[in-house]
């Protein structure tokens, strides 16, 4: 059997979170999970685990009071693959969360601005902010980026590689630029 | 090895407060080049405690603290599946007698295999010991088309990771500073998973975040194996690989040991002018200097082979060649990477057998160090050139071929025959106990290997040699010497003998007829009577322990020969002094075939015998060498002599 | 500690038939069988595997779900060269005998 890629990563100044990366789209929702398929369900109802949050492209896992992540880490993990196999069995706390663009927007435009933007400007191109919207961001190439599959492809990527780090619940990046003829 | 050979390596230091760092990597991930780039040549070798596996400490400043690292064997896993793996396990958990784990880990991984070394890096991260991950080859990732986001890939790890081109000495500055931070390393926040399945998804989610691109097929790798790889091609070109090999050997190393055989023959000869007592002038000069010469006169040839060897290894090509010799050894029990051992024998045994550490098997690297010794080595080849003078006549042919050579041939051939044989004999008796280790071995992409790392290869195992054997070596040399000068004669005791004080020559024959190792000769001759030699074969083949080449001299000089050098003539005219056959020529037939064969199994080199010790950290199997091949040489000559002696009717 | 499905046939059974007969690409064979410049999948290592074997092949890469190509075999015959996981190592019949695979189509 093979499992669904995850690893953790620690949640900056939340000590009793680990935020389990996992390819997008695995879930069929965004937000507190109500029920989980065993035995991660087992461990939220013992209070091992206090809360399990969906992302786009993770897990949040939230100890339980007075529970380490050296005593629980392996169970929840194991857990946490059983369960990833199941997706239809999870059920959301209640409606799925909106995503809130604004970080998603700030943090994109922060890159265009920065690191994304000098790159596309060092091959002589472009490239703009169009629209975000329910955790997708939509971009424009110009210049000598514009005819170039190869280098949207490079520029696309790299720009969700970048947001994704930032903004884990990033959906995707798509590129309107209309193709040169 | 204890602790207390860190207080060796590092003086005017307490060893107990110096930071300890090991290395741990698979075997081609270039981990020694970066232990040699932050060592240097410092570095003590030893063994392991309880296995023949060597043990590489050494040690680094980095501002004004000082660091002991160490460099363990390369492995593909933490989990041990023999002796040897399984002592460098205890080693990382600071199981071996009054030691402590290290206080940090350096992960060496190639970048081009990260995708199988993740799970190494699992295994390490699991000790829980502060860790620090070195990726090296990151420039030949990108030279074929893949890709790693070094800093995603040390956020998604949770430890500190240092980019390592290591045969360019790139990233080694960082690294330093890396260990100087060594506290202060961050540690995952998770342990990674112990299950192999979850592993795997660990590993892929780790890649996937730091952007990996896997890389494409190395090209000058693929079209260079289309050839030597390839069933014809290959073994042809493998054999002109190996035929160059020896060609450089014989080339190169043979004048430049024929240059130090005369600076020392020069110096001695300085010494007898100098010095007004012979006997005196000839213990400095050939006992002493000869002794220092003996050992001397091996580097050439030994600090060429191994530079050989470490480019042949650093290039990648020596997997090649054991892939295909693997089939062929493992007739013998033994695998393709034994093959190389055993053809370095044939130049000489010692890198032979210093060699055999690429082996993983214990037990193959023993069969092939007991084994080692018997491949035809270039010290036998004065010896057969004139046993073989006296035994054939150079005009006699057989077809196209002259007899000469074909013996000769045959003396090459019957070394390489008794040396498969002899490794699978050892092999056997070793396999009853153990089960069989599996064999695999990677074939990395042909690379350039770094001057330097090639350079320290060699300098540490010329080093270890010179170590080891010079005493060995000079002693053997002094005592026989002793041996074959002692007792002094006075000028009258000479006369009185009809002996001419200043004829060398005379005196020369005089002395050695009636000194102690004569006398040893006379002793054993009842042992070597039924081989056809009579004592003074039996003084030649005495000397012959310290060096086998030393035969033709001493035979010279017993046989009173004008020129030592060439006795050919003097020995053709030697006869039996007494006994049965008194007054009968002494080189029959039968007796030189004898000797041939004797020469050919038994065991007369003290440094292989030094090198055997150091190798297997202990007496027991240079002495079980020693003794197996003495009684087989006396049993195959014995054979020898008697074949010969029927078929010359 | 290691999780490994439950025991399935004899996998030694297996040599008999796919030597000679035809292979259905999705039916489970040996790494041992399989030729050269094929593709396959790791099923998993076999369970009567000695440990030691067992283990190592899974440390050097044979873990269920990986890809593996042959690429050449020594001219005689023994050992073979694998590309797994990026890189090429070579193992001798004995060793590929304990690889379960399923071939690609």
């Amino acid at each position: 059997m093979v499992l669904i890629p995850i690893h953790p990563q620690p949640v900056p100044d939340r000590p009793d979170q680990l935020r389990w990366i996992t390819p997008g789209g695995v879930l069929p929702f965004r937000g507190v999970a109500a029920t989980a398929p065993e035995p991660l369900g087992a461990l939220l109802r013992d209070g091992t685990l206090d809360e399990v949050r969906v992302e786009t492209a993770g897990v949040v896992t939230t100890l339980g009071p007075g529970r380490t992540w050296s005593g629980e880490g392996t169970r929840v993990r194991s857990a946490l693959h059983a369960a990833l196999a199941d997706p239809a069995s999870w059920r959301p706390a209640d409606v799925a969360d909106k995503p809130d663009d604004a970080p998603l927007r700030e943090a994109a435009q922060a890159l265009l601005d920065g690191q994304v933007g000098e790159f596309a400007r060092s091959h002589g191109g472009h490239i703009e902010l169009v629209d975000v919207h329910d955790g997708t961001v939509t971009v424009r190439l110009g210049g000598a980026c514009r005819g170039c599959p190869a280098s949207r492809l490079t520029l696309r990527h790299r720009l969700e590689d970048q947001l994704r780090r930032r903004c884990p619940d990033l959906v995707a990046v798509t590129d309107t630029t209309a193709p040169q003829n | 090895m204890d602790a207390g050979c860190h207080s060796e390596g590092t003086p005017g230091a307490v060893d107990t407060a110096l930071p300890r760092i090991a290395l741990i990597g698979s075997p081609n991930a270039g981990k020694t080049s970066i232990f040699n780039a932050l060592t240097g040549m410092h570095a003590k070798t030893g063994n392991y405690p309880g296995v023949t596996v060597s043990r590489f400490i050494g040690s680094t400043r980095i501002g004004d603290q000082r660091y002991v690292i160490e460099d363990l064997p390369g492995t593909y896993s933490l989990e041990p599946i023999s002796p040897d793996e399984q002592v460098m396990v205890d080693v990382l958990h600071g199981r071996l007698d009054g030691e402590q784990p290290p206080d940090a880990l350096l992960v060496a991984i190639d970048a081009t295999t990260l995708r199988r070394s993740l799970r190494f890096v699992a295994q390490v991260l699991r000790l829980g010991l502060p860790t620090c991950v070195m990726v090296t080859f990151t420039d030949e990732l990108s030279g074929r088309q893949g890709h790693l986001d070094v800093e995603a890939f040390e956020q998604a790890l949770g430890v500190p990771v240092v980019r390592v081109i290591g045969n360019r000495g790139q990233g080694i500055d960082r690294l330093r500073e890396r260990i100087a931070q060594w506290r202060t390393w961050s540690a995952p926040v998770l342990p990674p998973p112990a299950d192999p399945a979850e592993t795997d998804a660990w590993a892929e989610s780790v890649l996937t975040f730091a952007a990996y691109r896997a890389p494409g097929r190395h090209r000058v790798t693929q079209r260079v194996d289309a050839v030597l790889l390839h069933p014809v091609w290959g073994t042809i070109v493998f054999f002109a690989v190996m035929v160059l090999f020896f060609q450089t050997v014989f080339t190169i190393a043979a004048p430049l040991q024929g240059y130090v055989e005369t600076f020392f023959g020069w110096l001695s000869g300085l010494t007898a002018e100098h010095i007004g007592n012979r006997w005196a002038a000839g213990l400095l000069g050939e006992a002493l200097l000869g002794g220092i010469g003996a050992v001397l006169v091996f580097v050439p040839q030994i600090v060429l082979l191994f530079l050989l060897i470490a480019l042949l290894e650093g290039v990648g090509y020596m997997s090649r060649a054991a892939f295909l010799m693997d089939r062929v050894m493992a007739r013998a029990g033994l695998e393709g990477r034994a093959f190389v051992a055993l053809l370095s024998s044939f130049a000489c045994a010692i890198p032979g057998i210093m060699a055999t550490r690429t082996l993983p098997s214990a037990k193959d690297r023993l069969a092939t160090m007991m084994a080692a010794p018997l491949m035809t080595c270039s010290a036998r080849l004065p010896v057969y050139v004139l046993l073989i003078g006296l035994l054939v006549d150079p005009q006699a042919r057989v077809g196209p071929f002259g007899v000469q050579g074909l013996v000769m041939f045959g003396m090459y051939l019957l070394g390489a025959v008794s040396a498969m044989v002899a490794a699978w004999a050892f092999k056997k008796i070793g396999d009853r106990r153990g089960a069989l280790m599996p064999f695999y071995m990677e074939m990395p992409p042909y690379r350039l290997p770094s001057v330097r790392s090639v350079l320290v290869a060699m300098g540490h195992s010329a080093k270890s040699f010179l170590r080891k054997c010079t005493t060995i070596i000079a002693v053997t040399t002094v005592a026989l010497w002793l041996l074959l000068n002692l007792p002094l004669h006075s000028d009258a005791e000479l006369r009185a003998h009809g002996v001419d004080p200043g004829d060398s020559a005379a005196v020369a024959t005089y002395v050695t007829d009636h000194s102690y190792a004569a006398d040893l000769g006379h002793l054993v001759a009842p042992v070597f009577e039924p081989l056809g030699f009579d004592w003074r074969i039996n003084v030649g083949v005495l000397s012959a322990q310290s060096a086998r080449e030393t035969f033709v001299a001493t035979l010279g000089q017993v046989a009173a020969a004008d020129d030592p050098e060439q006795p050919t003539q003097a020995l053709r005219s030697m006869t039996h002094t007494d006994g049965p056959h008194a007054g009968e020529p002494l080189f029959t037939a039968p007796t030189i075939a004898a000797l041939l064969v004797y020469f050919a199994f038994a065991m007369q080199c003290m440094a292989t015998i030094g090198v055997m010790r150091r190798e297997t950290g202990g007496w027991k199997w240079p002495m079980i060498a020693f003794s197996y091949l003495t009684v087989l040489a006396w049993v195959m000559a014995y054979l020898a002599r008697t074949v010969v002696a029927l078929l010359g009717g | 500690m290691v999780r490994r499905p439950s025991a399935s046939p004899h996998p030694r059974q297996l040599t008999d038939d796919a030597a000679t007969a035809q292979r259905p690409a999705g039916q489970v064979s040996l790494l041992a069988d399989l030729p050269r410049g094929h593709r396959a999948t790791v099923v998993r290592v076999a369970d009567d595997a000695h440990p030691a074997t067992a283990r190592r092949l899974e440390d050097l890469g044979f873990t269920s779900g990986t890809e593996v190509e042959v690429v050449r075999r020594a001219p005689l015959r023994d050992p073979v060269v694998y590309r797994v996981k990026d890189y090429e190592l070579c193992l001798r019949r004995a060793q590929a005998q304990c690889v379960l695979i399923r071939e690609a189509a």
